[in-house]
């Protein structure tokens, strides 16, 4: 698309709804846009900010009902009003396309911009006036997808019966209105194979019509996430050069500044014989693998990784992490099986990237641990018992963990995690999204709520903020903090 | 006794050459012959005494016995791939080959290990030669490159793109399933890298339940199975399909077949046919080798008191506990019972009473406690006898897996290749039988001592490989036939195909 500079009344351009749009538009209107087709049509700049911010605030509204788990039924009530400002296919569609734009720039970005639109998309295919909007948007995305016939059908049906209990409940009307099996390459229904919700046979999965919205969804993020990749890649044109500063603000208008990954600047300076003193400032999921890593005297890969980047991001250098790692890995080789995959997460191996540590969402997210392994959130990993016992040992009293106990079984692992944090600090007043999103974050929080500076060497103020420190009295904090009586 | 090694180390390239150096060593004494391949340094395992693993003895297996053209055609996926035994030259386009990463792990003489990642061949010699020159302890295989990994460099920059730069672009799907992973439920005793021929049988009943999923499934038929040389099996899926798929494929196929503990809650009643038929598999050596005494093989869950109060009827859902398990542990406890049930019968009556006492729900929504007890005797097998995936070896296109055909530093046993047909319940591939080097080295003197101090002239073949000479022969041979060769089929059937396609844009028939 172009971007033109003049305002919208001085020009005679075409502007978005009008009926000169071009067919994919128009195929639009009836059909829920999946963005295959990029929008090619001039668009002043004043729409073409306007039109991101809106699709914006759909997908903002988007992840608050996700992570604060508002019951489905008010989705809609919540969000309609704010997508109805996108009812116009053309503006929906530039929109989609500027924000890609906008939100291909890093990993992070592009997975929280994936993550919205795919929930957008299921949102508005289930909630479509248009009854067959799921297979209409089947065909366009997967044209190959073969419905079985009555003949068909009737050899396999116990299989499919069995692999599909949602079925079961009318097994008589398989064949009937808005009951076709779909067969499709089981690499277009890898959510349905991987948990066994469909029948697979010789490389092909046989889809229900009923869970056909989770093959759509799925085939248009990977197709999204390709695009975003690639996008990502192409450099900045200068036709481009005058969005650019828009498109930069726009990215960041979601995402708070990782300042408190920059450890050093608030004194915070972990070493290789402290960090055990700080197991009390963890999170549950760091302070687990931190207590694996003693009992064990090992942690597997993944451990490894997120309490190694965890650590970095706390403020522990590559000497002391070497140090550190090889005092607890008693008997192993640490040198030789290790110290590379330390020195890689600091960027002194391989690729050279400075990894950061993990977010709450990649953990959260990302494989689950077996086992034998520690890694992972343990409010989504780990049973509401274990969780339990260690936050038993971690000093919170199983009076006080019925507010932790609730969110996991409401699973609000993040809200959980935030409110293991009160209970230890009761006095501090959390604006939840501060660290309930960030390991580093909390750890960072509660070191400073606690008083206990790292840096004992540091000037007078950490001999003065220990002594107000129950007072939550450091010049530092920039949360408000209440003094309890 | 220098000397002799010595010999061995600069000849032995060819047949006529290893003969000649077996004639020195037979020449003085038939004593030395095997000691001349059991060099006198001592390595980390022993067997009665005899070394099964050092450098000198992988140095002869390097140079005499590995198949490098078996490997090399496989991993060349090319129809045209050929060895030319008169030039020494390989023939073919060596396009796939030369793009697959291949990384050591050498030993310094300071005994520290350095792992060499990202080397590649352009083709059969070339790997060869750095094989026998550096002789690793270890190969392993990564995956196949958009570029040369050796020239890996050249194409990483710092803002590398992944659609562009150097990345993997084909794999074998791979599984690997270690004993280790076991260890909560081998009851034979052994733990960490022991094993012994009752705990293998977990080997055989996960690699059928997986051969015949990945078949039947997913529709693979090139699998190749082997032997890690220590306590696990690898698979290497390798049909075309299967080497593209992306990581979040591969994620789907292994979590496919993952099985974890909570899978008994659920409450349709109905059970995925992929487990079913995992279960039809699964139940007869679960009552083979996993019920019965140590004494005939078995995991003697049924056969002891303790071991099926505590680990079989009491792990029952708590209605049939109460009545069911309550009865029969009067009943087999009792000393009076004249004719005492075996282990399976045992497990049949079990099975029996639970059917007999808890009919299968009628109504909707189903009875969650009836459930349970008709979801229990697959539970209870899966715990014993699913295969447990080491996945995240079959996640992602670019995790090495050791090579096929190199040999383990621990027990000196070769990597050979397993046939899944010839396993049954009763027949089990035994690692135990599986040759190691030094064994393989004395087999090799063994065989030129007999055929120069026989029949010379007599006009028996002259086997093209010296791997023919050894116990190694029925393994490669057995993947060739099974393995190599359909796959060779299917590239050829492929090429045709492509060249009438071709012939009919062109026009010409």
């Amino acid at each position: 698309m172009n971007v033109v500079k003049s305002s919208r009344s001085s020009n005679g351009l075409p502007r978005g709804g009008t009926e000169e749009t071009g067919p994919s538009s128009a195929a639009a209107l009836s059909n829920i846009n999946l963005y295959q087709d990029i929008p090619s049509m001039e668009v002043s700049l004043d729409d073409f900010e306007e039109y991101a911010l809106d699709r914006l605030k759909v997908l903002k509204k988007i992840e608050q009902l996700k992570l604060r788990h508002i019951a489905p039924d008010k989705h809609k009530k919540l969000l309609d009003p704010l997508l109805s400002k996108l009812n116009d296919p053309v503006k929906d569609s530039i929109s989609h396309f500027v924000l890609r734009l906008a939100y291909c720039r890093t990993e992070d970005l592009r997975r929280w911009f994936l993550t919205q639109e795919v929930a957008l998309i299921k949102y508005r295919l289930n909630h479509s006036k248009a009854s067959n909007a799921i297979t209409k948007a089947l065909e366009s995305v997967l044209p190959n997808a073969h419905v079985l016939s009555k003949k068909e059908l009737e050899s396999i049906l116990p299989q499919i019966l069995a692999a599909t209990p949602s079925l079961n409940s009318n097994p008589l009307t398989v064949t009937g209105d808005g009951n076709n099996i779909y067969r499709v390459p089981f690499t277009q229904a890898l959510d349905l194979v991987q948990h066994r919700q469909v029948y697979v046979k010789a490389g092909k999965a046989y889809i229900p019509e009923s869970k056909l919205l989770n093959l759509v969804t799925a085939k248009f993020r990977t197709n999204l996430s390709r695009q975003l990749a690639l996008l990502s890649a192409v450099p900045t044109t200068s036709s481009l050069q005058r969005t650019t500063g828009f498109l930069k603000n726009v990215a960041t208008v979601h995402t708070q500044k990782d300042d408190f990954l920059d450890a050093a600047a608030d004194g915070l300076k972990l070493n290789a014989n402290n960090v055990q003193a700080h197991l009390k400032h963890m999170p549950l999921c760091m302070a687990q693998l931190q207590v694996g890593l003693g009992r064990e005297k090992h942690l597997k890969h993944w451990g490894r990784l997120q309490y190694g980047l965890f650590l970095k991001g706390a403020g522990l250098a590559l000497e002391d992490a070497l140090t550190y790692f090889e005092r607890m890995f008693v008997g192993k080789d640490f040198n030789k099986e290790y110290s590379y995959n330390f020195r890689h997460m600091y960027g002194k191996e391989g690729k050279r990237q400075n990894y950061p540590p993990y977010t709450c969402s990649k953990i959260i997210n990302s494989n689950a641990p077996n086992s034998n392994e520690h890694h992972g959130c343990p409010y989504k990993h780990s049973s509401v018992q274990d969780v339990s016992s260690m936050l038993g040992k971690m000093g919170v009293a199983p009076s006080q963990q019925k507010p932790i106990i609730n969110q996991i079984k409401s699973h609000n692992y993040q809200l959980a995690c935030v409110e293991h944090f009160k209970a230890i600090n009761p006095t501090v007043i959390v604006s939840e999204n501060n660290f309930g999103n960030h390991p580093n974050a909390w750890f960072k929080a509660s070191v400073k709520a606690s008083g206990d500076d790292i840096n004992i060497n540091t000037t007078g103020t950490a001999a003065s903020s220990s002594a107000v420190s129950a007072a939550g009295g450091d010049q530092k904090m920039k949360e408000p903090i209440s003094v309890s009586p | 006794m220098t000397e002799v090694n010595d010999a061995i180390s600069t000849g032995a390239t060819t047949t006529t050459d290893a003969a000649a150096v077996t004639t020195t060593s037979t020449s003085t004494g038939t004593s030395t012959t095997t000691n001349a391949v059991t060099p006198s340094k001592k390595t980390q395992q022993q067997q009665q005494g005899e070394e099964v693993f050092s450098p000198e003895l992988l140095k002869i297996y390097y140079d005499r016995l590995f198949p490098y053209s078996l490997l090399c055609k496989w991993l060349s996926y090319d129809p045209s791939f050929a060895f030319d035994d008169k030039t020494n030259k390989t023939v073919g386009e060596k396009k796939i080959f030369s793009r697959r990463e291949f990384s050591f792990t050498l030993e310094t003489p300071s005994r520290e290990e350095i792992y060499i990642r990202y080397q590649s061949f352009s083709d059969l010699e070339g790997l060869k030669s750095a094989v026998t020159r550096q002789k690793p302890r270890k190969i392993d295989i990564g995956a196949v490159f958009s570029h040369p990994p050796k020239d890996k460099n050249a194409y990483v920059s710092s803002s590398s793109n992944k659609n562009t730069g150097f990345r993997p672009v084909q794999r074998e799907l791979v599984f690997d399933i270690d004993l280790t992973d076991y260890d909560d439920v081998r009851k034979c005793g052994c733990q960490n890298a022991k094993i012994c021929r009752t705990c293998w049988t977990f080997m055989t009943a996960a690699l059928k339940v997986l051969d015949q999923g990945l078949r039947e499934d997913f529709g693979f038929q090139h699998i190749a199975w082997f032997y890690s040389g220590r306590r696990g099996i690898h698979a290497w899926v390798c049909d075309e399909e299967a080497r593209n798929l992306s990581d979040e494929a591969r994620s789907a196929v292994a979590n496919y077949f993952e099985v974890r503990p909570t899978y008994g809650n659920n409450s349709s009643g109905t059970v995925h046919p992929m487990l079913t038929r995992a279960y039809d598999v699964l139940e007869p050596y679960f009552c083979r080798y996993v019920l019965p005494d140590k004494m005939i093989g078995g995991h003697k869950l049924l056969a002891d008191r303790d071991s099926w109060e505590k680990h079989v009827l009491d792990t029952l859902p708590t209605v049939a506990k109460e009545s069911v398990g309550k009865r029969l542990k009067e009943k087999w406890s009792n000393p009076r019972e004249l004719n005492d049930p075996s282990p399976v019968d045992k497990w049949n009556t079990l099975l029996r009473h639970l059917r007999v006492k808890f009919k299968f729900p009628q109504s909707w929504p189903l009875d969650s406690e009836t459930l349970k007890v008709w979801m229990w005797p697959m539970e209870i097998v899966f715990k014993y006898t699913y295969p447990r995936l080491d996945i995240n070896v079959s996640k992602m296109q670019n995790h090495l897996l050791k090579s096929p055909f190199c040999v383990h530093p621990k027990t000196g046993r070769v990597c050979v290749p397993i046939d899944p047909d010839a396993m049954d319940i009763n027949n089990d591939f035994n690692p135990f039988a599986v040759p190691t080097i030094a064994q393989l080295a004395t087999e090799l003197n063994e065989y030129h001592k007999n055929n120069t101090t026989s029949n010379k002239n007599d006009d028996t073949v002259i086997p093209q490989h010296e791997w023919e000479k050894t116990s190694l022969k029925g393994y490669f041979e057995i993947f060739e036939k099974k393995f190599l060769q359909p796959l060779e089929k299917e590239w050829r059937r492929e090429q045709r195909d492509l060249a009438e396609q071709q012939a009919a844009i062109r026009g010409d028939f």
